[in-house]
């Protein structure tokens, strides 16, 4: 299956993942951490949805959230039209499948004493899938999907380089051709010479297999280049969310268009880099501000930002903005 | 900024030639930094560019003297206000640091003591350097150094502890610190990879202003050609230990140096896929350092490879006035360098 991929396409395409309301906190000593504070939002068949923001804004916790490895305090996600929230561990397994994450630290999510056969066996043997040849051949198939050899599955993972592991994860969450895999950070720990190649994998199998992909990445140029739409979070709260051209060329989120003008190497590139700067660091997700939770970085905030918590509204077709100003 | 040093020899701070670092262990030895030679300028930023593996945070440990055993300097000069510091012994190499040069690191954090209040390090790095000060002129010169790199509320936060701090309020301290005795060069290694984007602007900025107030050199070894473009004059790109290409921070789309360019091609640009084209991808990955091929050490990853690319080490040649690169199908080289 190969469907040419565009924005307008994916709008009318199916939606894979809704995700409503999602609530996820986190409590401690110190106090509770709205690292997921109501966000709702839906992805399409065979599309990739960006997802940026800056340390401690919650897109990791709803990454989490989404496959299921995160309880959540409220809300819904909704995957092909079934809830996931709120059913037993049992009750989920058979729609695990459809569902796949790919993490930033490969060491860290690869079993180093397992081969790489075992690995990319497991996820058929967990599911009751295929005889042990038909397995033996998929493995070699994903590999070579992957850009590996067929040889490498007797090896183990400290064999292979960073990059390579992560082409291995990819073989991994690809495996049981999910519906839709959330990458978390997946390229960051790369070099850039290397992360050229992943980047170009991930996009070749998602136009390939139809896949959607949830991006979540702190580096706008990595995302920039995979996905058809971006949503831009901040402490807990999805504030602006676009195609990516509407959100490049006319974001209306003063934190967006700061994010935006602060990628290095592309000042002079932006029509509206310079219109807006900023001082400071987000506030602690422990005791957001209220009102909106920019307000205290923002330049051009007003009496009513500092208390009525701004709603996401939308400001043009699948464009949408959470600021009182916008 | 300030414009590119158009006469490198005018106000020279740092000279460094033929500089060779190694990793001696009984199983092997290592060549990390391999027979480089740089200088930078008074008011000048030069950024040192490569991927991990590079050399580069070695070139840094190298240069600053705090490299630690099995890495040895087995070459080479390192010229700072008239003297080799390749030369020097630990205490008069720790006068200089601090004083004359200073150095900034990825992770404050680890170079901050987390059992000292970040205004009472800061005061330490002055007296001891100005022993004539007294205290209260030492921390009032904290405050104000506080104020100078953005920190708010300065007088409450001398009192605080590093982990009180967010990563990018420890970098201030640390750039504080760094500036407390006005040096001429400071060494910046990755300084912003560990913060946030909107955190990261602001820092560099802080660096280029306090750079053009004290009229320091600046050396900024980082991995993201993005802050190149911004930040720096000029430029050295570092593959598996040796410099691959010198230029100005304005001419890196003229790059000659197959590595430089598909670095720059590699990078994924927020625009990019509204032309919908793949990256240029680099096969493989950096090589091993003990595992390098004869001749160019990017020689297996390079499209443009020769049979004389196997047979020798490509020397820096000059393509123009401020620009070499190390390539033997490079444009155009007009003479052997050898400054």
């Amino acid at each position: 299956m190969s469907e040419p991929h565009s924005s307008d396409k994916a709008e009318d395409a199916p939606v894979v993942l809704r995700v409503t309301d999602l609530v996820k906190h986190y409590t401690s000593a110190a106090g509770t951490v709205h690292a997921v504070d109501g966000v709702s939002l839906q992805i399409h068949r065979g599309e990739v949805l960006g997802l940026v923001g800056e340390s401690g804004c919650g897109k990791s916790s709803l990454g989490r959230a989404i496959v299921g490895l995160e309880e959540t305090d409220s809300g819904e996600v909704e995957l092909d039209g079934t809830v996931l929230t709120g059913m037993s561990r049992r009750q989920l397994r058979p729609h695990r499948r459809h569902v796949q994450m790919v993490f930033q630290d490969p060491f860290g999510s690869l079993n180093p004493r397992k081969t790489v056969e075992t690995l990319l066996t497991e996820p058929f043997q967990v599911h009751g899938i295929g005889s042990r040849a038909q397995r033996r051949e998929w493995v070699a198939e994903l590999l070579l999907k992957v850009g590996l050899r067929a040889e490498h599955a007797e090896r183990f993972p400290h064999q292979f380089s960073g990059g390579q592991r992560q082409r291995i994860s990819i073989a991994r969450a690809i495996a049981l051709k999910p519906r839709l895999i959330v990458c978390d950070e997946a390229v960051s720990a790369l070099d850039v010479s290397v992360q050229a190649q992943i980047l170009n994998l991930l996009r070749r199998l998602q136009r390939e297999t139809g896949i959607a992909y949830l991006f979540i990445s702190h580096d706008l140029g990595v995302v920039g280049f995979l996905a058809g739409r971006i949503a831009v979070m901040y402490l807990g709260h999805i504030v602006e969310i676009g195609t990516k051209a509407t959100l490049l060329q006319s974001p209306r989120h003063p934190y967006t268009q700061v994010l935006f003008s602060s990628i290095p190497g592309h000042k002079s590139t932006q029509a509206w880099s310079g219109r807006i700067s900023i001082v400071g660091e987000p506030p602690s997700p422990l005791n957001p501000p209220p009102g909106c939770r920019f307000h205290t970085r923002c330049p051009l905030a007003e009496e009513r930002c500092r208390s009525e918590p701004p709603a996401l509204r939308t400001v043009a077709d699948g464009h949408r903005v959470a600021c009182h100003l916008a | 900024m300030s414009p590119p040093n158009s006469s490198p020899t005018a106000d020279v701070v740092l000279q460094v030639r033929g500089l060779t670092t190694v990793f001696e262990t009984p199983a092997s030895t290592v060549v990390a930094v391999n027979d480089v030679s740089f200088s930078v300028a008074r008011g000048q930023t030069l950024a040192v560019v490569g991927e991990s593996g590079s050399g580069k945070s070695v070139l840094a440990y190298s240069v600053t003297r705090l490299l630690s055993p099995p890495g040895r300097i087995l070459a080479g000069e390192i010229n700072l206000g008239g003297r080799d510091l390749s030369k020097l012994d630990e205490s008069s190499l720790r006068a200089i640091r601090g004083r004359d040069l200073a150095i900034i690191f990825q992770e404050p954090s680890t170079s901050l003591n987390p059992l000292m209040t970040v205004g009472e390090q800061v005061l330490e790095a002055i007296t001891e350097h100005q022993p004539e000060t007294t205290r209260a002129q030492a921390m009032q010169s904290v405050i104000e150094r506080f104020r100078l790199v953005g920190i708010p509320a300065p007088e409450q936060r001398v009192l605080e502890y590093p982990h009180q701090l967010s990563g990018g309020m420890r970098q201030r301290v640390m750039i504080a610190m760094a500036l407390a005795c006005g040096p001429s060069l400071l060494l910046a290694d990755e300084p912003t990879t560990a913060l946030d984007v909107t955190v990261q602007a602001q820092v560099l900025n802080l660096i280029d202003d306090v750079k053009a107030r004290l009229g320091m050199a600046v050396i900024l070894i980082t991995h993201d050609l993005g802050i190149v473009a911004d930040h720096a004059d000029r430029v050295l790109v570092m593959y598996a230990g040796r410099f691959v290409e010198e230029l100005d921070a304005r001419s890196l789309a003229s790059a000659e140096h197959p590595y430089t360019r598909a670095l720059l091609a590699c990078r994924p640009d927020v625009t990019h896929d509204l032309e919908d084209k793949p990256l240029i991808e680099i096969p493989g990955t950096v090589p091993a350092l003990d595992r390098l091929p004869t001749g160019c050490a990017f020689m297996d990853r390079c499209e443009r490879r020769q049979d004389i690319c196997r047979q020798s080490v490509p020397p820096m040649l000059n393509i123009r006035p401020g620009h070499r690169a190390a390539c033997f199908m490079a444009s155009a080289p007009v003479a052997e360098t050898n400054r």
